[in-house]
């Protein structure tokens, strides 16, 4: 059957992980629309939105130790400066060859290159490659210049790779 | 044809396909069409698509910060205000069962734009009201109970749909709309909130409305109501060609989807332009399947439920096993079919098949029907096994739904890990991880801390676990697209394939609104349940209207089941109106049986137990004579049987008039009855039937539910009284036996060739004739299944009569009365001429004798009813017979579920 089924296939993490990396999208989704100056309030918006009341003061105390490495860590804060010099633009939707909708985390316009960022909270894997380089090649249609990202956060650990 | 789709893309190619626009459509689905016209285009970036919720929620969100609730996530507020107006709702046993009601009914008055005053107005609406009533109670506080619950979640920044929609309305000038353009495509919206939005959000934005109409009579005017009442900026008024339909009449559901599939493969038509509508989501798995292996890809446009899936049986087992507990047991048939399941067995396969065998010789060596799970450990000596039973020994303990779900998602995820089969298996490890995850989010809900009962639990999971899917990935540009009626509503297609057009599936059986039933709607102008059935036939048309090809099939069951669909009667109807037929195909049937195995339980299984079964009632020996895995289940194992659910009120009705005509009648055993004893009936009953109901109803006795009862019982005691008048002034009686609390019951000893079994029967009242003759009255609520007297006699007297247990039970029905019969005679010093029994069916007041006024075969009759109730005892007490199920009436068998787990 499988062979047959094109069933949309999640890594299997423990659920938590999983709920802690849609967070941090989202966090990080607000960071970049500019809505907020900070990271706290992108925090508090996120948990408002996104988690029941009730878990609120655990999930919190979470994010806030994970973004406060962010916003210390040097690699992080150097890169993120460089994405603020362009036009940005996160949770993009664009379309495959076959009419799929696919989502963006982050596309920057520069002056002269397009930048493409996707976060990863999770172990490396290839299939986050070739995830990246489809969107390089769909985009190729419209931009010339285009650099992809593979932006690896972790707790205590930034990893950022250039896939293209 | 030009399709909802087409026309969305027509009004974004004229301005240059911008990407800041916005398309709303019934379901986000459906952008997946305007997708594929897009991709044609190379367009790389496309307008935002919504669903009219998703939409809703996105705008509000552009002023303020909210958290979308579902249900489950405002149980706890929910009860907290129920209870502080209705104390019952303390108990969530009580609240549980009316919660989905109240919160239901409370989103619909938001949303309806109900005004308040109105809702006090209800109450003297419904029919009989009674202050004690639950159902009064919670008419009678709605307006409070929806003023503090929704001031109580807002205030927590928690919204539910209808909060979304009235914070729109109450913020609709702040709204920062970004979209450059607006376009609502193919809409119906039922609220008179949503509906004053649209018409604000067109006054104040850049919008397109389209709207297809449909030349349906019937059709036009009542959706006009429901629509959104706007003028469309673009609308087709399509029309119907009969010529393009086929319908075709096949005898299965495998028929169906085995013709479609051939039509499809034979077709010349591209995959891409075929659809299959399916109304029902059971279809889907075979229907991909059989496409697969012609070689066809297929385009899913539709989740598929987890409740169909192998992850929900095995929770089900999981559910049925807790429930069949018995102190720290559990039923052994369930524990080995929870070992059964793919999940579980896979593993024991990897590690060692042969601790199940272990554990199955045990259970049969000693005949345990339930075991511990100690002892199953100890007989097993299995580390698996160890690892399952600590899982479920956690899962048995629970007492919080937190508790009881982390312990499901523990026990998945450790599956998750080990079994080797679900790594390979995509579909399938995909099911067990979405259980997991709704498992663990279950875990931590409102609702996780609270102690409920059992029965709360498994309740609250299954109606979160219906409401998930596993979604399909795809895209429209390949394969055969499979689509539900809703998602394709407004779509063309080549050739259109409509399956499962019977009632109960298209359209789908509406059901009922308990709190807010057809007359309260009518009373506060709200839409009526009936017009959900319109937007099924709005999309039934609009998908044949716009296709070229047509095939709507129907499955003619051979039991009557599910009958041809209306919309087919109607498209009938419609075309001989015209003077046109439509074209029909029956193809060859092939109809095929129910191959599931009768369950067959050996009889030395607890066979000391039978041993010990020395006195029988009438009614032990029925139950055996109907199902012996019934007299199994009942008399061996003591399980008690579940009372049925389906007719409360007739069980109580029947309680209540058994009780008044025993004391009424108790009063003159012996004494000769008078015409002042039937005329003067009519207040004695009244008074006794009133302290009858005190006692049985006790605090409950004021309900309104249980005052309308009293009513019935009461017309049928005083139709019963007239009745029996009747018979007392053509052949006057007396009474000459009542039975009343604590009499003995009549008995009567047969011997068998190896043991001695006394039957024994409590006997409801016995009437005594002028001429000698003792008639022995038996209460009936239900029908009374009837010995075949003349065909037992005929029988026996040409020696035909065959004592097998199954010709039994066809030619005697139910051995009650000829046992009564029996007890009678063995305490009276009378003649078998002299007795006669019959049924007072309380529910229509009937009175039916078993014998007919020649008395020469009374005698003949009686010997055979001896003859056959030993034949029966043999059986049952011979150990090399096994207790065999009957497939009869198993839907309402209190162990349906202890028997297909075997």
């Amino acid at each position: 059957m499988d062979n047959l089924l094109k069933i949309k296939t999640e890594e299997i993490t423990q659920s938590g992980e999983k709920y802690f990396g849609e967070l941090v999208h989202s966090v990080l989704e607000k960071y970049a629309l500019g809505l907020f100056g900070e990271f706290r309030d992108c925090i508090n918006s996120v948990l408002l939105e996104q988690v029941p009341y009730w878990k609120r003061a655990s999930i919190e105390a979470k994010l806030l130790d994970f973004f406060d490495f962010l916003s210390s860590n040097h690699k992080f804060r150097s890169f993120w400066k460089k994405l603020r010099s362009g036009i940005l633009f996160p949770e993009l939707d664009i379309l495959g060859e076959k009419g799929q909708r696919l989502r963006v985390d982050l596309l920057v316009k520069l002056d002269r290159k397009i930048m493409i960022i996707e976060y990863k909270t999770g172990v490396k894997v290839q299939s986050h490659v070739s995830q990246l380089l489809q969107y390089c090649s769909i985009l190729s249609n419209c931009y010339e210049n285009i650099e992809g990202y593979l932006f690896y956060l972790r707790y205590k650990e930034v990893e950022l790779l250039r896939v293209n | 044809m030009k399709d909802i789709s087409v026309i969305v893309f027509e009004l974004l190619k004229d301005r240059d396909f911008p990407s800041d626009w916005a398309v709303v459509f019934p379901s986000r689905r459906q952008g997946f069409f305007l997708d594929r016209l897009l991709s044609k285009q190379k367009v790389v970036f496309p307008p935002k698509v919504f669903s009219l919720r998703e939409f809703w929620c996105k705008v509000l969100s552009s002023v303020e910060s909210f958290y979308f609730a579902d249900f489950s996530d405002i149980l706890c507020d929910l009860k907290d205000v129920c209870s502080s107006f209705i104390p019952e709702f303390n108990d969530w046993d009580c609240f549980y069962t009316w919660a989905r009601h109240i919160f239901d009914t409370m989103e619909l008055l938001q949303v309806s734009l109900v005004d308040e005053s109105k809702l006090k107005d209800v109450v003297n609406i419904i029919v009989g009201s009674d202050q004690a009533d639950l159902y009064f109670k919670i008419w009678a506080n709605i307006a409070s109970i929806m003023d503090n619950f929704y001031d109580r979640i807002e205030a927590k920044k928690m919204y539910t749909r209808a909060l979304v929609l009235c914070r729109l309305n109450e913020l609709f000038d702040k709204l920062r709309v970004n979209y450059k353009g607006i376009v609502l495509a193919g809409l119906f919206v039922e609220s008179s909130l949503e509906r004053l939005l649209l018409q604000k959000l067109r006054q104040k934005y850049n919008c397109f409305y389209i709207f297809l109409d449909l030349n349906v009579p019937g059709l036009r005017n009542i959706l006009g109501e429901i629509k959104t009442k706007m003028v469309p900026d673009v609308s087709y008024n399509l029309n119907l060609d009969f010529d393009k339909i086929s319908v075709i009449e096949t005898a299965s559901t495998i028929e169906e989807l085995r013709w479609t599939v051939s039509r499809i493969d034979n077709s010349i038509v591209a995959p891409t332009e075929v659809a299959i509508i399916l109304p029902r989501k059971a279809l889907l798995l075979p229907l991909i399947d059989s496409l697969s292996k012609k070689g066809l890809p297929v385009n899913v446009s539709m989740g598929y439920p987890l409740v169909m899936s192998s992850v929900w049986w095995f929770i089900e087992l999981i559910i049925r096993l807790m429930e069949g507990q018995k102190g720290d047991k559990f039923f052994s048939d369930n524990y080995l079919s929870l070992l059964a399941h793919y999940y579980l067995k896979e593993i024991l396969i990897k590690d060692d098949l042969s601790a199940v065998e272990k554990v199955q010789s045990y259970i049969s060596e000693y005949r345990a029907s339930f075991l511990s799970l100690t002892e199953i450990e100890r007989v097993s000596e299995n580390n698996t096994i160890s690892i399952v039973n600590e899982y479920l020994r956690k899962i048995s303990v629970s007492s919080c739904v937190g508790d009881f779900c982390s312990w499901m998602a523990k026990f998945l995820w450790w599956i998750l890990s080990v079994n080797d089969q679900l790594k390979s298996n995509i579909f399938e490890r995909q099911v067990c991880y979405k259980a997991y995850l709704r498992f663990s989010i279950m875990a931590e809900s409102a609702i996780s801390k609270e102690k409920v009962s059992s029965r709360v639990i498994f309740r609250y999971i299954k109606d979160e676990i219906t409401d998930q899917s596993i979604a399909f990935e795809g895209s429209p540009l390949e394969g055969v697209q499979l689509l539900e009626p809703m998602k394709a509503r407004n779509l063309a297609f080549d050739t259109v394939f409509y399956l499962d057009l019977n009632e109960g599936f298209s359209p789908p059986s509406i059901g009922i609104d308990i709190l807010m039933p057809e007359p309260i709607r009518k009373f506060l102008q709200i839409p009526r349940l009936r017009d959900r059935e319109l937007l099924y036939c709005y999309d039934f048309y609009s998908i044949i209207m716009m296709a070229k090809r047509v095939f709507l099939l129907y499955v003619n069951y051979a039991d009557g089941r599910y009958e041809k669909s209306r919309f087919l009667r109607q498209l009938e109807f419609m075309a001989e109106s015209q003077g046109k037929h439509l074209n029909y195909q029956q193809i060859n049937h092939v109809r095929v049986g129910k191959t599931k195995l009768r369950p067959i339980i050996s009889r030395k299984k607890e066979s000391s137990d039978l041993a010990k079964m020395v006195k029988l009632s009438p009614t032990a020996i029925d139950t055996y004579l109907f199902c012996p895995v019934r007299f199994y289940y009942k008399y061996i194992l003591g399980i008690k049987e579940v009372v049925a659910t389906e007719k409360p009120d007739e069980r109580d009705i029947g309680i209540l008039i058994h009780e008044v005509l025993s004391r009424l009648y108790a009063k003159v055993v012996g004494i000769p009855l008078s015409l002042e004893f039937f005329d003067g009936m009519k207040d004695k009953l009244k008074r006794e039937l009133r302290s009858v109901a005190r006692e049985f109803w006790k605090e409950q006795y004021n309900l309104l539910r249980n005052k309308l009862l009293l009513q019935v019982v009461e017309n049928r005691l005083v139709t019963f009284f007239q009745k029996e008048k009747l018979r007392w002034q053509e052949d006057p009686f007396i009474i000459h036996y009542v039975e009343l609390k604590n009499t003995k019951p009549f008995e009567f000893q047969l011997n068998l060739a190896d043991k001695n079994i006394t039957l024994y029967g409590r006997l409801d009242r016995i009437d005594k004739y002028a001429s000698g003759e003792f008639v022995i009255w038996d209460y009936k609520t239900g029908a009374a299944k009837r010995p075949n007297v003349k065909k037992i006699v005929e029988q026996s007297n040409t020696g035909h009569f065959v004592f097998s247990r199954k010709l039994i039970k066809e030619y005697y029905g139910s051995m009650q009365l000829p046992i009564y019969i029996l007890l009678l005679l063995n305490n009276l010093n009378v003649s078998s001429t002299q007795i006669n029994a019959g049924w007072i069916l309380l529910k229509d007041m009937k009175f039916s004798l078993l014998f007919g006024e020649d008395i020469s075969y009374r005698s003949i009759f009686l010997e055979n009813c001896k003859i056959s109730i030993k034949k029966v005892l043999d059986e049952m007490f011979d150990l090399s017979f096994p207790y065999e199920a009957e497939r009869q009436n198993c839907r309402n068998c209190p162990f349906r579920k202890e028997c297909s787990a075997l």
